[in-house]
């Protein structure tokens, strides 16, 4: 029924921290809410079924909590139901988490014969035997990574995370998403193991597109939440890097590289659980003070909210991966990883990891901007808004839960060692080979990468010299007692007002331009000129919108084709005897033949043959010729 | 170990003269009468000497920033290559704690130009963000690729090795990623085709509209940080893309060393009197050539071995 | 040495793909036909073939030298238009041209694998004859579809002499005439259009 092997323990633990000061924060933000005893059975009720799911033994019990995940979740984005939008994601979240369930299901049905109540292990000889194990891998991947929020699944996530309560947003970006990745390394490794080199492939490559389209859009947004809920999907794009070129190795047979990869994927999974939940209580506070998602109307917060501030700064700079902090460490494995490609003998695969770090790279960058940009716009400058003038510092106990939180960021860049082993063993358990004697050689001090030429990082001495260095520099500054003079600010003489500020739409402008071509915004342009000159005007307005490129492909050309096949099916409604005769030979058809490609051995040649005698008895005698 | 503290003095002094000797040389290039080479450290104690002045609607930031813009790089002097045979240099330190200490200080500094809130601040953040984000891949992969010929990703030891072993069988990918690698010297430092640091013209700003509303020892600091960044880039392009001469005695060595510094600011003050400063969106056409130098540095290396 | 120059070689192509100024253009063509002639006096020396030092001086006077002169005089007697944006934005050329690159290096494998010396010169002049492709093909203004046209048969140079160790000479010194035939018929052709106005 349940089982407690160092993988589940170590999600158990990621899903306590997280927790933890969540509640702190909870209790502090549930005056605020209207339903408090909906919100705190969900609220609850979500907590327990995420543990369900990481410690459950078999399918029955795993997919009976993994749903009730889905469901309280669902519920939870319902609780403050102010604007129709709020509906229309929370539809939009329980139509794609279904989506996924179904392919979780029929992977489920296939691996256990029906027989739902049977342990990981007999799952795995069942796979064995089942002759299309890359379909399985599908399944698994549709299943996992529609909840995890990679690309092209992830359309759902900036949708919904902004829509559900603060402490909501940051559980469900925090853990929910990890929990998917359990799910992945559990049902990877248990139960299909041996794998060829193509999934690691195909989970590298989807790694580096959602790296890169979630930090795309991420700078493009200016609601805060919604900001943050495009990080995600950039994260878990960082984490799928690391899990890829763990697969990668593993089936080329460099084990040791291997391991160091996936340790490199769940150090980033504890990471981003403590950096996003920060950022998403710290999000979560700045809104509750001011009223507004919207960017554009926060500014000069630091003064009023200074602990929120420095909360957000300590997961702002370990977000963008910035030395000495956790997240850099995590990036840095993954780095190593990647750079370790050079011993791989097949040139092609070697030349296109490189593009793989190109984009991981590339996101790095593009993050470091992006939180430039909301904490710069969020909590520096003038107040923009009336609501931001008369802001104040929230109330103790979601001050506690942030202050918690931005102690396990610390705690996880100081006791990483600690962290490693521990995942280290989680990996042993699952049958690859010990790296923390190579990753920690000679004491804690030194992190080694595994390569032949790998790098050394030394977090702690790092994070002692910059602090020493600046406090020395401070300490100089106050003893030689400069003088200091308020004034206003200078700017060239212009006087600063709110309105001359820099907008997160301004700051984000020549990355947008730059990538024009992907985000294809929607601008609009206003402008009262005097006189007819093109340069003297006295009111503009200039508004841009960017909608997910991804969305407009995938979903609304779906959207589309099931629009044009309803309308079919509506016309085929006036029926005569003819058509329902032809119908059923149709679908006999397909029956039969689905029989034989899925039982006997599969080929390309009659599978083509097959398709087009059905295209052809579907033309003929459905369709019929046009009157 | 005192050659080693010894030549991170030597570096942070020789810094200042370096902007200075740029400046100089453009000067006479351009016909001027040239200002001395000592000018940076005079336009340093006159600042020293004024009092600070905040604006008011700064916060915590613009206290903090600078120092935090300013201990990066100088943590990051003490783990440049060494520039003498069998000298110390600090082996657990890599390429990327490098990238990511030049990025931390890069963070601050933008934070910075976002806190005065006045325009020209946001403007410089908004400019310098766009830049360093396309920086960013060039520079890892260049890296990678130094790193794979030096043998070793550590930058003190890739320094050394390719001093013993230069890498003559691999020249095209190392003329690759020196081409690259001296694109970002120039981008990150922000001299002319992408930024011009002896203007004030809203136009042309990145690097000074960020730093516009900081004056007496915090614009100090600054300065400073600007100079050792430059320092930083140009000892690391000398240890690694020109590794020669350190395998003389001592003071031979350290003099080569410098040499190959001031060379290298010759070239810089050459290419700012002949080009043209670029507009803001043809900027990715310069860094674009980087990340193509860099990749084409690592598929050279891979697929021909050359 | 020889790496070294061919590695120049390929720099100088690809930075003349990225070039926006006509001028510009012509001297990396400039430069990229001087170490085509310098491979040539290299190569030559190394094997002790004089016909293949005198083709190298020939290239590096008639195509180092001459014929960008003669272009820059054209465009300055036509007026051409001395900005030249290619149509190829450069989003997509930072990942156009390094996927060309591995493509042909793949490409090129077993054709590298006949040859013994220089076997990887082969790789890089198959290369450059696709970049220079993509330089013709990302201009629409005639002077840089010549200098792309030019470009090729400096890269079709580079694969005679590196991968056959020098064509015949006679050979060599007829595609020097046609080339600056080319030249001729070409300022010539632009002469009659000017007539015509």
């Amino acid at each position: 029924m349940f089982q407690f092997d160092t993988l589940s323990l170590i999600f158990v633990a990621l899903i306590i921290l997280a927790t933890i000061p969540n509640l702190f924060y909870s209790s502090g933000y549930l005056p605020h809410i209207e339903r408090k005893i909906h919100y705190q059975l969900h609220y609850f009720t979500f907590i327990f079924s995420m543990l369900g799911v990481v410690v459950s033994a078999n399918a029955l019990v795993f997919l009976f909590f993994w749903e009730l995940m889905s469901l309280t979740s669902w519920q939870l984005i319902l609780t403050e139901v102010k604007e129709k939008s709020t509906i229309k994601a929370a539809r939009f979240y329980f139509l794609m988490t279904h989506f996924g369930f179904i392919f979780l299901l029929l992977f489920f049905l296939i691996v256990t014969d029906g027989n739902l109540d049977i342990s990981f292990v007999d799952m795995k000889l069942i796979a064995s035997h089942f002759a299309y194990p890359t379909m399985l891998f599908f399944f698994l991947l549709l299943g996992f990574l529609s909840k995890a929020g990679a690309v092209p699944l992830h359309v759902w996530l900036p949708y919904a995370h902004p829509e559900a309560p603060s402490p909501v947003s940051a559980l469900m970006s925090g853990v929910m998403l990890k929990v998917a990745i359990y799910g992945m390394f559990r049902f990877l490794f248990d139960v299909l193991y041996p794998w060829p080199l193509e999934w690691g492939i195909t989970i590298l490559t989807l790694g580096a597109l959602s790296s890169l389209v979630g930090v795309l859009y991420a700078l493009s947004e200016h609601d805060i939440k919604a900001l943050l809920a495009n990080h995600s999907i950039e994260n878990i794009g960082i984490i799928l890097i690391g899990f890829g070129m763990g697969m990668i190795f593993d089936t080329l047979g460099f084990h040791i590289l291997s391991t160091f990869s996936f340790i490199a994927a769940l150090f980033h999974t504890f990471n981003h659980m403590s950096f996003k939940s920060l950022l998403f209580m710290s999000a979560g506070a700045v809104l509750h003070q001011t009223h507004t998602k919207n960017m554009e109307k926060y500014g000069g917060l630091i003064k009023a909210m200074p602990v929120t501030a420095l909360t957000f700064l300590i997961a702002a700079i370990s977000i963008s991966a910035l030395p000495p902090s956790n997240g850099f460490l995590s990036e840095w494995m993954i780095f190593q990883s990647m750079l370790s490609s050079s011993h791989i003998e097949n040139i092609s695969l070697k030349l296109s990891i490189l593009f793989a770090i190109f984009a991981l790279a590339m996101t790095g960058g593009l993050a470091i901007a992006c939180f430039v940009k909301a904490y710069g716009i969020t909590f520096l400058g003038l107040h923009r808004s009336t609501n931001a003038k008369y802001a104040h510092e929230v109330n103790f106990l979601m001050k506690s839960g942030m202050v918690l939180m931005a102690f396990i960021v610390i705690s996880l860049m100081l006791f990483t060692p600690f962290y490693i082993e521990w995942f280290d063993k989680a990996l042993i358990g699952l049958g690859h080979a010990s790296v923390y004697a190579k990753i920690f050689p000679d004491g804690i001090w030194n992190m080694h990468s595994i390569g032949i030429n790998g790098g050394i990082v030394s977090p702690l001495i790092l994070l002692f010299s910059l602090l020493g260095i600046t406090l020395l520099m401070m300490f100089s500054y106050k003893v030689f007692g400069v003088k200091t003079r308020i004034h206003n600010s200078w700017a060239c003489g212009y006087k600063t007002s709110p309105k001359t500020q820099y907008t997160a739409t301004g700051f984000a402008g020549p990355i947008r331009r730059f990538f024009n071509w992907l985000y294809k915004p929607n601008e609009h342009f206003i402008k009262q000129t005097i006189a007819g000159h093109e340069t003297k005007f006295s009111s503009s307005h200039y508004k841009v919108h960017v909608k997910p490129l991804f969305e407009k492909v995938f979903y609304e050309s779906v959207t589309n084709v099931i629009n044009f096949i309803s309308y079919w099916v509506y016309r085929l409604a006036h029926f005569e005897q003819l058509h329902y005769a032809a119908m059923i030979f149709n679908i006999m058809l397909m029956v039969l033949f689905s029989y034989r490609v899925f039982s006997n051995e599969f080929s390309w040649a009659t599978f083509v043959l097959e398709f087009i005698v059905m295209m052809v008895s579907i033309k003929i005698l459905l369709i019929g010729d046009k009157k | 170990m005192i050659l080693y503290l010894f030549s991170i003095v030597l570096l942070a002094l020789i810094a200042p003269i370096l902007l200075s000797y740029i400046k100089a040389t453009k000067m006479v290039l351009l016909f001027k009468r040239p200002i001395s080479v000592f000018q940076g450290y005079r336009n340093f104690a006159k600042l020293m000497h004024k009092e600070t002045i905040i604006s008011e609607e700064t916060s915590a930031i613009t206290t903090y920033a600078p120092f935090l813009v300013l201990s990066p790089l100088i943590v990051t002097m003490f783990f440049l290559p060494p520039i003498v045979h069998g000298g110390y240099y600090v082996s657990f330190v890599d390429a990327f704690t490098i990238t990511g200490l030049i990025s931390l200080s890069t963070f601050f500094l933008m934070l910075l130009g976002l806190d005065s809130a006045s325009a020209f601040g946001g403007i410089g953040s908004s400019r310098e963000a766009f830049i360093s984000a396309l920086v960013e891949p060039a520079m890892v992969l260049t890296l990678f690729s130094i790193s794979l010929m030096a043998g070793n990703l550590g930058m003190g030891q890739a320094g050394v090795n390719l001093a013993e072993h230069f890498p003559k069988e691999h020249m095209a990918s190392f003329l690759f990623a020196g081409i690259s690698f001296f694109i970002l010297l120039i981008a990150e430092n922000g001299r002319i085709p992408i930024d011009n640091p002896e203007t004030h013209l809203e136009l042309t700003m990145v690097h000074e509209a960020m730093i516009l509303d900081l004056s007496g020892v915090y614009l100090a600091i600054i300065e400073t940080a600007a100079s050792i960044k430059f320092v930083i880039f140009a000892s690391l392009f000398a240890s690694l893309f020109i590794p020669f001469g350190i395998e003389f005695s001592a003071p031979i060595a350290i003099l080569i060393f410098i040499a190959k510094l001031f060379l290298i600011a010759t070239l810089v003050a050459f290419l700012e009197v002949n080009t043209a400063k670029l507009r803001l969106f043809k900027i990715p056409n310069l860094l674009g050539l980087a990340i193509v130098f860099a990749f084409l540095s690592l598929i050279t290396f891979y697929v021909l071995g050359a | 040495m020889v790496d070294f120059l061919i590695g120049l070689f390929l720099a100088s192509l690809i930075v003349a793909l990225f070039t926006t100024r006509l001028y510009k253009l012509f001297l990396w063509y400039s430069i990229n036909s001087l170490m085509l002639g310098m491979l040539a006096l290299v190569i030559g020396k190394n094997i002790d073939d004089d016909a293949m030092i005198i083709t190298g001086i020939i290239t590096i006077i008639v195509k180092a030298i001459g014929i960008p002169y003669i272009l820059k005089n054209l465009s300055q007697k036509f007026h051409f238009i001395r900005q030249i944006t290619p149509e190829i934005k450069v989003q997509y050329a930072i990942m156009l041209i390094p996927a060309i690159l591995v493509f042909t290096f793949y490409l090129s494998a077993p054709i590298t694998s006949m040859i013994n010396t220089n076997a990887n010169y082969v790789a890089i002049s198959i290369s450059s004859l696709f970049l220079s492709l993509l330089l013709m093909i990302e201009h629409k203004d005639v002077a840089s579809k010549i200098i792309g046209f030019l470009s090729i048969e400096n890269s079709l140079f580079l694969l005679g002499i590196s991968a056959t160790n020098g064509m015949p000479m006679l050979v060599e010194l007829g595609i020097f005439f046609d080339l600056l035939m080319a030249i001729v018929v070409i300022n010539l052709l632009f002469h009659k259009e000017e007539m015509k106005i």
